[in-house]
């Protein structure tokens, strides 16, 4: 398997209500990553891309959301991996703050 | 805040504000979290979006927007407080600038201002009005043919009868005035039907149509000079034509003055008129509703009094209006434009309702006319200034000169009104203890005693030197009350 870019790893970013409240107050920044990415990936391409330093990487993936309209069921959402990323006190994405 | 006032020619001021950077901001958040509301942002619910994401997702042009609404709403309000100018209206926001530092720019209207100027050396001859004894006659005569006894004969028309006839009127000369006279039918036409053109034409012709029209032939009733000696002799269902010419320059037939004209009359019925003799009897019959019948001679003074009193009361009221008109000459009236405006709005829709209550509304009338609204807001522009400085003096004069009518002299109106209705005096006494009612006619009362006041100040009654006391006012009042009884 070829190795995968640190363009690809990161998908984007997450901002939603949790994620905002995690990067005003846990200094914690949320990314839609490759499902096939793995932490020290992560952490490698969040630091080099934004200039900052990780201290942890927390990674989950997302189940599918399953909808349905009477006998048929649909596909909502698609599986996902999301990455909560740590990062060194001081450090921040500005990304997440336009 | 840095607030400047600046007067502008128009009779508006405008309002300069600059407002710290700070009150914009928090304007600004408090607008993004009234607009967060109303918004779906995915991620977020409804109103629980951060302000740094409000603003990337809605853009800052309309946070700014919505702020600068609010923010200067209330800015408005202190400038106000502060500059101790009285608006006239609402005020509109002109400009703002948000650097180098946030300005605001308002546009007020002012309270209008009159100066009255030498309104005390007005002076307008008066003329009082004249009942001569033809008015007297007149007013008799119809009394007289109220009482009259109708019976329907089958003689031959006779003068002094009253015949109903159909009738035609055509001209048959060209109009002098054609120009205008045809323009006028024409817009009257088109109302009622489209296809004009050949129609108008025709009927221009025709000045009158009427299946069952009644007349009273005696010389100075019939619709023309000689048509009572036309139709003298005919019988019912008999068919007459016949041409005649209306005399030059009288006043009386208008625009038919000096046409030759053309008349078709078919009489329908034919009745006797047979008039009371005038004696006492008659002046008793006319009277017998009340307590003492009159004799002839005390119903010739009565009827001549009345007739004076309304003479007296149209000359007085005209020579007011001449003496405002003199007055608003000397007076300095400055308002602003959206006064005007105002007035014409209020004008246009007088116009609307009159129109309606004929069938078409104002719009229909635009068509026919051909005018558009803002043809129409120019043309009753000159009627809408006049009016408000007619009322603005008026105002004024009614300030100037103390004019103020009490509680009392209301309640002695109402009884004095109310008397005339017998038994549904308490109906009416109900009626006027509303109180818009009794404003109503407080502002009659007033109207009416500031009129004598000016009416008396041109004719030199009142001597210069006098300071206009309340007191003076109440007589004066009190006169023009019994006046207009």
């Amino acid at each position: 398997m070829a190795e995968l870019h640190i363009y690809d790893v990161i998908r984007r970013p997450v901002i939603t209500e949790k994620s905002s409240i995690q990067s005003d107050e846990l200094n914690q920044f949320v990314f839609e990553v490759a499902q096939e990415a793995n932490k020290i990936q992560i952490k490698e391409a969040v630091e080099v891309i934004f200039e900052v330093s990780v201290t942890k990487v927390n990674t989950m993936v997302m189940p599918a959301k399953r909808g349905r309209r009477g006998r048929n069921w649909y596909m909502r959402s698609k599986q996902w991996k999301k990455a909560v990323v740590t990062l060194n006190e001081g450090d921040t994405i500005e990304l997440f703050n336009p | 805040m840095n607030i400047q006032t600046e007067r502008l020619e128009n009779h508006t001021a405008r309002f300069t504000v600059e407002v710290d950077n700070e009150r914009l901001e928090k304007a600004k958040r408090t607008a993004a979290g009234r607009l967060a509301k109303k918004v779906n942002i995915p991620g977020f619910r409804k109103g629980k979006a951060p302000y740094k994401v409000l603003m990337s997702y809605l853009g800052e042009g309309a946070i700014l927007e919505d702020a600068v609404d609010v923010l200067g709403n209330e800015i408005y309000k202190d400038a106000l407080d502060q500059s101790e100018i009285e608006p006239y209206g609402p005020g509109s926001l002109e400009d703002f600038k948000a650097e180098p530092q946030p300005t605001f720019q308002f546009i007020v209207p002012l309270q209008p201002a009159v100066t009255l100027g030498d309104y005390r050396s007005v002076r307008v001859p008066y003329e009082a009005a004249i009942v001569d004894d033809k008015a007297v006659d007149d007013a008799i005569e119809t009394m007289r043919e109220r009482l009259a006894v109708i019976e329907e004969s089958h003689q031959p028309v006779a003068a002094a009868n009253r015949v109903t006839v159909s009738i035609t009127g055509t001209f048959l000369d060209e109009d002098p005035a054609a120009d205008e006279a045809e323009t006028e039918a024409e817009a009257a036409d088109a109302a009622e039907e489209n296809d004009e053109a050949e129609e108008a034409e025709s009927e221009n012709k025709v000045f009158i149509q009427r299946d069952e029209i009644m007349f009273l032939l005696s010389p100075d009733r019939e619709p023309a000079p000689g048509f009572t000696d036309a139709l003298v002799g005919a019988t019912v269902d008999e068919r007459r034509e016949f041409e005649l010419t209306y005399p030059e320059d009288e006043e009386e037939f208008q625009n038919l003055s000096g046409r030759h004209v053309k008349f078709d009359v078919t009489v329908k019925k034919i009745e006797t008129m047979t008039m009371p003799a005038l004696n006492d009897d008659f002046a008793a019959r006319v009277t017998e509703s009340e307590e003492k019948p009159l004799t002839l001679l005390e119903l010739r003074i009565r009827t001549r009094e009345n007739l004076q009193k309304t003479a007296d009361e149209r000359a007085q009221s005209e020579y007011a209006h001449e003496v405002l008109h003199e007055m608003i000459h000397q007076a300095t009236v400055a308002f602003p434009e959206a006064l005007v405006e105002d007035q014409i709005q209020h004008l246009l829709q007088h116009v609307d309702s009159d129109l309606r209550q004929r069938g078409i509304t104002l719009d229909d009338y635009m068509k026919i006319t051909g005018k558009t609204l803002e043809d129409l807001r120019n043309e009753y522009r000159g009627q809408a200034v006049e009016t408000i400085q007619h009322s603005l003096v008026l105002q004024e004069l009614t300030k100037a000169e103390k004019v103020e009518i009490d509680d009392a002299r209301i309640d002695e109106e109402i009884e004095k009104v109310v008397a005339q209705f017998g038994e549904q005096a308490d109906a009416f006494r109900k009626f006027y203890g509303r109180k818009d009612a009794r404003e109503n006619l407080r502002n009659d009362l007033t109207t009416r005693a500031i009129n004598d006041r000016i009416a008396a100040i041109a004719k030199g009654e009142v001597s210069d030197a006098e300071p206009a006391p309340t007191e003076s006012a109440a007589p004066a009042s009190t006169e023009s009350g019994e006046v207009s009884e």
